[in-house]
């Protein structure tokens, strides 16, 4: 093997390098041999029946559609707010920094309960499903949930991205005759764009996993409130464990290529996606 | 013209200002400091990138101190150029035209002409060489016919040859379109070359404006002759003072000028470099007697450094002083590292900085 980027080196730099690469290949190693204990796990049955069944196809264009809204949506929030905290100082700056970060690091069921505590029982929620919004174990909900949690990936990176992007060029654009917002678009935006694309891939797959916020907030209701992942708990709690498998390949699967989709039209990323 | 009136700016504990300058239309301005002393803090004031805590800024006798930056007529090439990195060269230079809704390819195709970048117009900025990237700049503001160009240290990136080449371009284009220039730069020989007039930015403050030669010739204080790399500045303390003349104790040794001092305090002065006169052979020079009375100093070389029309030598007086003193060419050859000398200057070429 040539690393005609490293400089020449003695033994010990080609022990420092065979010691990372060791430790990047057992984790790989980890990651192929679980997939490979899943693979073993299916049977022919069982893949019949993901192609087959109504719930799975259900199932699956429910987490692609909400999982694609609920990243539009973030990413309509991220791009403004990610551009002010990044910009601007204003009181409490430090406070809604922290605020965006943290549906990253608090449990998932905490979104779920505090969704469902919002909507059922506190007066403003209670008007909004009122109103004909009905959030709660409806489809809607799982786009709202998923919005909760996974927002903040969008949020961060678009602030990051911004952060990136030297106001040089927004203060250039300014003297050329550009309006902010005009400068906005044709500037920061564009040169953004990289680390915006990382947020919404990483804001998809989070929202693509979700399942334990959902099962509180919207409940499991086969073929109404269903998810690729509502389905796997589904099939495994009823004893169908070859069926709970192979939608776990499926859902595997279909993230993957989306991934790979979207690292493809998004080109490389500033946070390294 | 610009017009500075009472202009402050102020950013955590810097302030900048207050500054009172007029700059003339068509006029060369070159903005001179040591980094941090405000100049990028003043241009981007002029451009209207930081709003000024109070004063007022003119640009062609129209007050414009609120005044959005688009709105101001100015072309501003910052510091590296700052080319927006995911447009190309034709885009670069095409973007302030249609960011006003205006179609100017001939305008576009004369400018990129003028600076010899027709070329590169549709190469992206990534393979750009410094030369080509400080003309692409320059393009994107002259191609909107600004009233006055804002340039910020624009040829700092540059190598020795390509920065004197550049800043002999940026003068041709400043004549041909005789627009309003103000250049921020830190380097002497690219304010000779450029500068119709200077001023100097000490800690925020406007210290000193003239041309080059007045400030050489009178600077106001000893921190701007020493910006200026003014030679042969000292510290001394005043022995004997009358209003004939003045003796000093300096590490040169006694040193005689003109002008009244008060007895035993503590000044800086300067002796003028190019009237210094030297003998090679000590104790064979000038003497100093009434009729003559001026200073004569005994020293060793330490260092020749040839300039393009003399010699500079740098002697070493006393224990530690060194002066430099400029030779003509013809004294060359009889001058060496170690040769023992005598150097003569009158009390005139000794300016005592008040």
């Amino acid at each position: 093997m040539q690393f005609t980027q490293q400089p020449v080196q003695s033994l010990s730099g080609n022990i420092f390098v065979a010691t990372f690469i060791f430790i990047s290949l057992s984790f790989l190693s980890f990651g192929v041999l679980l997939l490979f204990a899943d693979i073993t796990f299916i049977n022919a049955e069982a893949i019949k029946w993901v192609f087959t069944s109504k719930e799975t196809h259900h199932a699956l264009w429910m987490s692609l559609w909400t999982s694609t809204l609920t990243t539009m949506i973030a990413l309509f929030f991220a791009i403004p707010m990610g551009y002010a905290l990044s910009r601007y100082r204003f009181p409490g700056h430090i406070f809604v920094d922290t605020a965006v970060d943290l549906p990253i690091v608090f449990p998932p069921l905490v979104a779920g309960m505090t969704l469902l505590v919002f909507f059922s029982h506190t007066s403003i929620g209670r008007w909004i499903e009122d109103m004909g919004l009905e959030f709660v174990l409806q489809p809607k909900g799982i786009v709202l949930c998923q919005f909760a949690l996974s927002a903040s990936f969008a949020i961060r990176s678009a602030k990051v991205a911004f952060d990136d992007v030297d106001t040089r060029y927004e203060h250039v654009a300014l003297t050329l005759g550009c309006s902010p917002w005009r400068s906005f678009f044709k500037v920061s935006l564009p040169l953004a764009k990289g680390g915006i694309t990382a947020g919404a891939i990483l804001t998809w797959a989070r929202a693509f996993g979700i399942f334990g916020p959902l099962m509180i907030f919207v409940g499991t209701f086969r073929g109404r409130t269903e998810v690729l992942s509502t389905t796997i708990y589904l099939e495994q709690s009823v004893g169908r464990l070859e069926n709970a498998m192979a939608i776990s390949m499926l859902l595997i699967i279909v993230a993957a290529c989306v991934l790979i989709f979207m690292r493809r039209i998004g080109g490389r990323s500033s946070i390294g996606l | 013209m610009i017009e500075v009136r009472d202009l402050i700016f102020d950013v955590g504990n810097f302030r900048l200002g207050p500054l009172n300058v007029s700059i003339k239309e068509g006029e060369y301005f070159v903005l001179l400091g040591r980094p941090g002393s405000g100049k990028t803090l003043l241009l981007e004031c002029l451009a209207g990138l930081r709003r000024a805590s109070s004063g007022a800024l003119l640009i062609n006798g129209q007050d414009v101190t609120q005044v959005e930056p688009r709105k101001r007529g100015l072309g501003y090439v910052p510091q590296d150029y700052a080319l927006f990195p995911h447009l190309s060269v034709r885009d670069n230079i095409e973007f302030g035209l249609k960011a006003r809704g205006v179609s100017a390819t001939e305008k576009v195709s004369s400018v990129c002409e003028m600076l010899n970048i027709s070329y590169i117009l549709n190469r992206g900025i990534q393979g750009l060489s410094g030369g080509e990237r400080q003309r692409v700049s320059l393009a994107r503001a002259l191609v909107l016919d600004p009233h006055v160009l804002l340039l910020d240290e624009p040829v700092s990136a540059l190598d020795e040859e390509m920065r004197e080449r550049t800043c002999l371009e940026i003068q041709r284009i400043h004549r041909e379109t005789n627009t309003t220039v103000v250049h921020i730069c830190h380097n002497i020989e690219e304010t000779r070359l450029m500068a119709d007039r200077v001023g100097i930015l000490r800690d925020g403050k406007l210290v000193q404006v003239g041309a080059l030669d007045e400030l050489y010739q009178e600077p106001e204080d000893v921190d701007v002759a020493r910006f200026l790399r003014v030679k042969n500045i000292y510290e001394g303390v005043i022995e004997d003072s009358s209003s004939k003349q003045t003796t000093l104790k300096t590490p040169l040794g006694q040193i005689k000028c003109k002008g009244e001092f008060s007895h035993g305090s503590n000044v800086h002065f300067e002796v003028t470099a190019p009237a210094i006169k030297l003998n090679k052979s000590a104790g064979a020079g000038q003497q100093e007697d009434d009729a003559n009375p001026g200073n004569t100093i005994k020293g060793k070389v330490v260092n020749s450094i040839p300039r393009a029309l003399h010699v500079e030598y740098v002697v070493s007086v006393g224990s530690s002083a060194l002066i430099h003193v400029f030779a003509q060419q013809s004294d060359v050859a009889t001058l060496e590292k170690g040769d023992q000398l005598e150097l003569f200057f009158p009390p005139e070429a000794v300016k005592i900085f008040v």
